[in-house]
């Protein structure tokens, strides 16, 4: 589990990026991490693998802080930044220098990745294009088999069969005593992966919810025509009519998630999501 | 595969697979594949297709052997057509009949119209 | 995997790191060990194609060459190793450089310790190495081709040709092996306070240093009153050229010191 307890942070003294920010997020999980470019979800990313250092408070993983990366922490996280370099030597010879720092490490995992992406394993790293280098390092990411594995934009710069490649491929890698954390802006790229959301949105966190419990509060539905409903929280006007999210009575079936609905609903009235939502406690979800 | 906004995301992979069912894909009794290789297959999370599963169990489709896995029944086409049978003539079939009036195409029209076309199919098979 | 686990210093995972930092940068180190030793070598072909003629008739000439090299690879040897430690933090220069030494699993010291051992130490062998190869070459070289010179090794001058007395001994063996350390000590400390372009900004600090220095010593301090250094005895003068050496010594160390706490405490900002 990750605790992050009462965090302020900022780049340079005057806006704070996060005041007093707490957040639990529990294994076996694929959590969103959902903003604005800007909002701070990289910086959030990053104080989480302890290579910012939050002006207050503190972020427990594992029981350690990691700001001390301590190597018992970081042997069990793995970052996919949005950017990143890698030497020119092949898979096989990166694996090999790697992989020791990782106890759970498996090379057959690599090799399966690695498979599900069309990379050779005695390639080298250096002859790959940005997308393949992304994928290679998501491949030797995963197979490391972390407890906290993170990934900033890792969508960003795929084309769209690698998309779908890498939909399938973290869909396949789910665990129980995992936690993976996908941020993105491009929320259609992942919102079928997730089953847990955290939005950030001016210095706070807005959401931090499993989708379950977040279809069981609010209904999600597109109309044609206007509707006149008292239930109604939520509209705005789609391409497919108007998009609308209403409180949910308990006899009311269950809708799909809109996260792009909800996610402006977030941007324009964050308080009135936080007081909806608030109820909510993950501790006890499933 | 490409998932509309209109129904549930668990129903239409629940669908996909009876439409799998039908065109015997997936034979009778033979074994569903595992949760991890669906929700790759489907790009979703584990979550959504353990409801697809859930829901295609509760109608009779797939069966449980506890510690093996989910396994199609013996009789799972027969199940999915009397569904898919159900659900025609509950919706979609008063769409068609709604169409038909609008048009003012009879009751006989409709008739010779339909014996045309398995007569067609039949020739082409 | 209790190596790994281990939030000690451990030598065998400092190795592991060492042999990571190593096989993922070999073609970039060989390539500047490389361009080092080649332009040593470059020096020293020039210095001895500029220096040795055939003399016909006169034998056991001096070797001036070796004279002039000592004080030559002396100079070069310094800038070298200073341009050596002012990539130390070369890693934390960019961000995506920064995110790999912060994730690599380590202690900070292990994670400093492998820079220092390529940059600091490894350097210094290798300059050692190389000066001592290409003088090897040039004796035997000129041996052959110019039997007619008495030639010597950088080494037998600095040993054997300069006056022996105490003060030479402490200035050669004590504060220029001292003055050097601490060269590399300043640009070590650069490297960690600014990563990009260290050695130009160390160069500036030096000579704005170096000039500040000059102001005090030459200008400012005789107009009070201080020893010239000629009126110092020759004890004093040794005791002098050792305490400069031990400031610098001290000095170096704290340099060091101050390096790896700017290297631990860096931060991705």
């Amino acid at each position: 589990m990750i605790k992050v307890k009462n965090i302020t942070f900022s780049y340079n003294g005057f806006m704070p990026i996060f005041r007093n920010l707490n957040l639990d997020i529990q294994e076996g999980g694929i959590y969103g991490l959902l903003g604005q470019n800007g909002a701070g979800k990289s910086t959030l990313l990053h104080l989480m693998c302890g290579m910012l250092t939050p002006d207050d408070g503190e972020i427990i993983f594992n029981d350690k802080n990691v700001r001390l990366r301590l190597p018992s922490t970081l042997c069990d996280t793995f970052i996919v930044p949005e950017e990143f370099d890698l030497p020119a030597i092949t898979m096989a010879e990166y694996c090999k220098i790697n992989a020791p720092f990782y106890p759970k490490f498996s090379v057959d995992d690599l090799k399966a990745n690695l498979a599900m992406f069309d990379l050779d394993y005695e390639g080298n790293l250096a002859a790959l294009s940005m997308g393949q280098k992304k994928k290679a390092f998501m491949c030797f990411a995963l197979a490391c088999n972390t407890k906290l594995l993170i990934m900033d934009e890792p969508t960003n710069g795929l084309d769209i069969p690698s998309k779908v490649q890498f939909r399938r491929f973290i869909a396949s890698h789910m665990t129980d005593d995992r936690i993976i954390i996908i941020s993105t802006h491009q929320v259609h790229d992942i919102e079928l992966l997730l089953d847990h959301i955290i939005v950030i949105n001016g210095n706070d966190v807005v959401i931090n919810s499993t989708i379950n419990s977040i279809c069981s509060k609010l209904n999600f539905y597109t109309s044609l025509e206007p509707i006149d409903e008292t239930k109604v929280v939520f509209s705005s006007k789609t391409l497919g009519g108007i998009a609308y999210i209403s409180l949910r009575n308990d006899s009311d079936e269950e809708s799909e998630l809109n996260l792009e609905s909800l996610f402006q609903f977030c941007l324009t009235q964050p308080e009135m999501v936080k007081a909806i939502l608030s109820d909510n406690k993950p501790n006890n979800e499933q | 595969m490409n998932y509309s906004s209109n129904k549930a995301i668990y129903l239409q992979i629940a669908d996909n697979i009876c439409d799998k069912v039908i065109s015997g894909e997936f034979e009778p009794l033979a074994r569903v594949p595992s949760v991890r290789e669906l929700s790759a297959a489907y790009e979703v999370n584990v979550n959504t297709v353990m409801r697809s599963i859930d829901y295609l169990a509760a109608n009779g489709i797939i069966y449980n052997q506890r510690g093996i896995g989910y396994f199609l029944c013996d009789n799972a086409k027969e199940k999915v057509l009397n569904i898919k049978r159900e659900s025609f003539l509950k919706g979609e079939i008063r769409y068609f009949f709604r169409q038909i009036q609008l048009l003012g195409i009879d009751g006989e029209q409709l008739q010779s119209l339909y014996n045309q076309f398995i007569n067609e199919t039949n020739n082409q098979q | 995997m209790d190596i790994i686990r281990n939030d000690n210093f451990s030598f065998l995972r400092m190795f592991m790191l060492l042999k990571r930092e190593w096989t993922a940068n070999r073609s970039k180190l060989l390539m500047q060990g490389g361009i080092l030793v080649g332009i040593l070598a470059m020096i020293y072909f020039f210095v001895i194609q500029s220096s040795y003629e055939d003399d016909y008739g006169v034998s056991n000439l001096d070797d001036d060459a070796a004279y002039i090299l000592v004080f030559v690879m002396a100079f070069c040897a310094n800038v070298a190793a200073e341009i050596s430690a002012s990539l130390i933090c070369n890693n934390l220069a960019s961000k995506s450089g920064k995110i790999n030494s912060f994730m690599s699993v380590g202690t900070p010291l292990e994670k400093y310790a492998v820079r220092f051992i390529i940059y600091i130490l490894g350097a210094v062998i290798l300059l050692f190495l190389a000066i001592f190869i290409l003088d090897f070459i040039r004796i035997c070289y000129v041996s052959i081709a110019y039997p007619n010179y008495d030639v010597k090794s950088i080494y037998t001058v600095i040993c054997m040709e300069f006056p022996h007395d105490a003060s030479y001994s402490i200035a050669m063996f004590l504060l220029a092996p001292s003055a050097f350390i601490f060269n590399q000590a300043f640009f070590t400390l650069m490297s960690s306070i600014t990563p990009t372009y260290t050695f130009i900004k160390g160069f500036a600090v030096s000579l704005a240093i170096g000039v500040v220095a000059n102001l005090f010593f030459i200008v400012v301090l005789p107009l009070f009153y201080w020893i010239p250094l000629t009126k110092l005895t020759d004890t004093g003068f040794c005791a002098l050229l050792i305490f400069a050496s031990v400031m610098l010594l001290i000095t170096a160390a704290v340099f060091h010191i101050i390096a790896y706490y700017k290297f631990k405490e860096t931060d991705l900002r």
